[in-house]
């Protein structure tokens, strides 16, 4: 312990010492651990935004999705027409009744069905998804102005719905005065707007499963009803034991149906599956090739100045040193002095992270989403690769000094 | 049992061309807790390789080395830095002071490679051990900006920061004038004397050498007894 201590010590002092030398190799290190740490968090913050799309498309991590299709209509829900709005809604009191018993934090029960809306131009197909209150959470689902829907919606008279910017704009009404909108039959309450983006340029709805059930066009065929199925998000640890007990409950409850219970969501596609590697291993690439010729310079810059200090290291030894807390000494001066210079080098990171001006260069790349903090994984990184590099770059060096003989150095 | 014991000790050194270099022929010395040995000789007889050698920085070609009765060459390379730096303390002709290092600084590198209990306390044991030898209004001054007498100072004040039972100077006046080395001599003899240590020194001075209770001469690689009336 001690050691440590007497040995970094050590290192600082000769820093300190030689501040005017060291310091011209360092600013190249200071450089190139800054570049290196922005591109590992512009990596990072790239793969987060990309994990929210990716699970906003397939579920987070686990989401287990249990499907129940009648044995009687071939297994295609398309072929001999949708299921009976009788049988959807049967499905559906199993899926909630399994949700319960396993106390399930997180889970909806889906169904898609198109349906027709009045608007401006006229009359209009539109998809609407039936999806309960949780269903914003697991989707990322974000809803620009009012609310998604919510447990008391169930006990409207007069659905509720959730549009996105396409069906609003289609109404040809200000968002202020569109209130309601004539749905499938029925007449439905805007409760919130969903905006995306390109993604919302043409109409979507959101109404509960049930409500979008009973809408009056829904039992024609034209709806193309998909019979509910059943998404619901667990912890991963539980997804194996989860995925059998759900499939097996819900088939128990629904004599004649099949039913199938999968892990669905996009990390369960495969361990390996990772679609930002190639683009974090180029970056990662670039800097550390900024990284390389620093590390020279400071190897350059070491090396020359070894070959002064050749007595005081004699001197050392003739006190005591060893051969190994010379080399160690001599290394650590080049680790201190690389992590002081890495962690300059991350603190300017930070800091222009912080800048409005970048902050609004950056989410622009994103879908309208706050920044999250800077990601500290990067820092580390980048903290880790300067001390690294300063072991690497300090071994040269350290080895020259150890080599020299303790006679040879305090002989004149 | 001496603290320090040499039986038979040679050393050569290996020339590019030609036959290697006698300098040690045979070296017999023993050296007791508390003596005071002076060790004299012409330029290049090899005074400073016996030095070298009673110090732990060497190692003789053949021969007997042993510390506190343990046979050095046995040791391993980690185990006699260790023991050099435990009980030995060296006063060198060129101060051998570190540059860009300030006098308290100096003094404390020995306690670097010590106990930690001392490691902790090096500051307050530096400024001790340079009030000992007069320059406490030195401590912060970098040793390059020092005079030789002060160097010296400092030099001897870290060969004693860790109490060693060997204090090993090699000509430690050579680079001072007259009147400084005496009263430097007279400083290194007291401290010495106060911390009981052995005090073996190398010089060309008499005056120096006749303040030993022992006075040895290196002849053709040897050493005889002699007296300051013959050095
Ligand atoms: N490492 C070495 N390699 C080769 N020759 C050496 C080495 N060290 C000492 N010598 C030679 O050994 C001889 C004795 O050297 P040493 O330094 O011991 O002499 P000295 O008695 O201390 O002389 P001085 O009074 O000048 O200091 C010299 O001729 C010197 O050149
Ligand atoms: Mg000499």
């Amino acid at each position: 312990m001690t050691d440590v201590v007497a040995a970094i010590q050590d290192a600082w002092t000769e820093l300190r010492i030689h501040r005017g030398r060291v310091l011209m190799s360092l600013i190249g290190v200071t450089v190139a651990i800054a570049a290196l740490t922005a591109s590992v968090a512009i990596g990072e913050l790239a793969r987060s935004t990309l994990l929210v799309s990716f699970e906003s498309q397939s579920g987070r991590a686990a989401t287990l999705t249990t499907s129940a299709w009648n044995e009687q209509a071939g297994g295609d829900p398309f072929a001999a027409g949708a299921p009976s709005g009788a049988d959807s809604l049967a499905v559906l009191d199993a899926m909630e009744a399994a949700v319960d018993r396993y106390d399930i934090e997180f889970a909806s029960a889906t169904t898609q069905g198109q349906v027709m809306f009045q608007g401006a131009s006229g009359t209009q197909g539109v998809q609407v998804t039936g999806a309960e209150p949780d269903f914003a959470i697991m989707r990322h689902l974000g809803v620009a102005d009012g609310r998604f829907l919510v447990e008391s919606d169930r006990a409207r008279l007069a659905p509720a719905v959730v549009v996105n910017r396409g069906l609003l704009d289609a109404l040809g009404q200000g968002p202020a005065s569109a209130r309601t909108v004539e749905l499938g039959g029925s007449t439905a309450v805007i409760v919130g707007v969903i905006d995306r983006g390109m993604q919302d340029e043409w109409p979507q709805a959101w109404m509960l499963p049930r409500d979008l059930l009973r809408l009056p066009e829904a039992n024609s065929p034209m709806a193309y009803m998909n019979p509910p199925s059943l998404e619901a998000w667990v912890p991963e640890e539980l997804a194996d034991d989860g995925k059998r007990m759900l499939n097996q409950d819900i088939a128990g409850a629904l004599p004649g149906w099949q039913v199938n219970t999968e892990r669905t969501d996009w990390q369960a596609w495969g361990d390996d599956y990772d679609p930002l590697l190639p683009l974090q291993l180029t970056l990662i690439g670039a800097a550390s090739a900024i990284l390389l010729l620093g590390a020279l310079g400071l190897v350059t810059v070491a090396v020359v100045s070894i070959r002064q200090r050749v007595r005081e290291f004699g001197i050392r030894r003739a006190f005591g040193a060893s051969r190994g807390r010379i080399f160690v000494a001599v290394m650590l001066e080049s680790v201190v002095g690389t992590v002081v210079a890495g962690a300059i080098g991350i603190a300017i990171c930070i800091f222009a992270y912080r800048l409005p001006a970048v902050q609004e260069m950056l989410t622009q790349g994103l879908s309208g989403g706050e920044l999250p903090g800077f990601p500290m994984g990067a820092a580390i990184t980048g903290l880790l690769v300067a001390a690294a590099v300063g072991a690497i770059a300090g071994s040269i060096p350290a080895t020259i000094a150890v080599r020299s003989k303790v006679i040879e150095a305090i002989r004149f | 049992m001496p603290l320090l014991h040499l039986r038979g000790v040679t050393r050569q050194f290996a020339t590019i061309d030609g036959p290697a270099l006698q300098i040690l022929k045979g070296v017999d010395l023993d050296v007791a807790a508390h003596d005071r040995v002076s060790i004299v000789g012409r330029s290049g007889s090899g005074k400073s390789t016996l030095l070298n050698i009673l110090g732990l920085i060497d190692q003789p070609t053949t021969g007997i080395v042993e510390l506190d009765g343990e046979p050095v060459a046995l040791m391993g390379g980690r185990m006699r830095d260790r023991l050099r730096g435990a009980t030995v303390g060296f006063v060198f002709q060129q101060f051998n002071l570190i540059e860009g290092l300030t006098a308290a600084e100096n003094v404390a590198v020995p306690l670097h490679y010590g106990a930690g209990r001392r490691y902790w306390q090096r500051h307050r044991l530096a400024s001790e051990m340079l009030e000992r030898v007069g320059l406490s209004h030195r401590i912060d001054t970098k040793a390059t900006n020092l005079s030789g007498g002060e160097q010296q100072r400092v030099a001897i004040a870290r060969a004693l920061v860790r109490s060693p039972r060997l204090i090993l100077a090699d000509e430690p006046t050579g680079a001072l004038d007259i009147e400084t080395g005496g009263r430097i001599m007279d400083l290194l003899d007291e401290v010495a004397a106060d911390a009981g240590a052995a005090l073996v020194t190398i010089t060309h001075d008499v005056a120096v050498a006749a303040r030993a209770s022992r006075m040895l001469r290196i002849v053709d690689g040897r050493l005889e007894q002699t007296s300051a009336v013959a050095a």
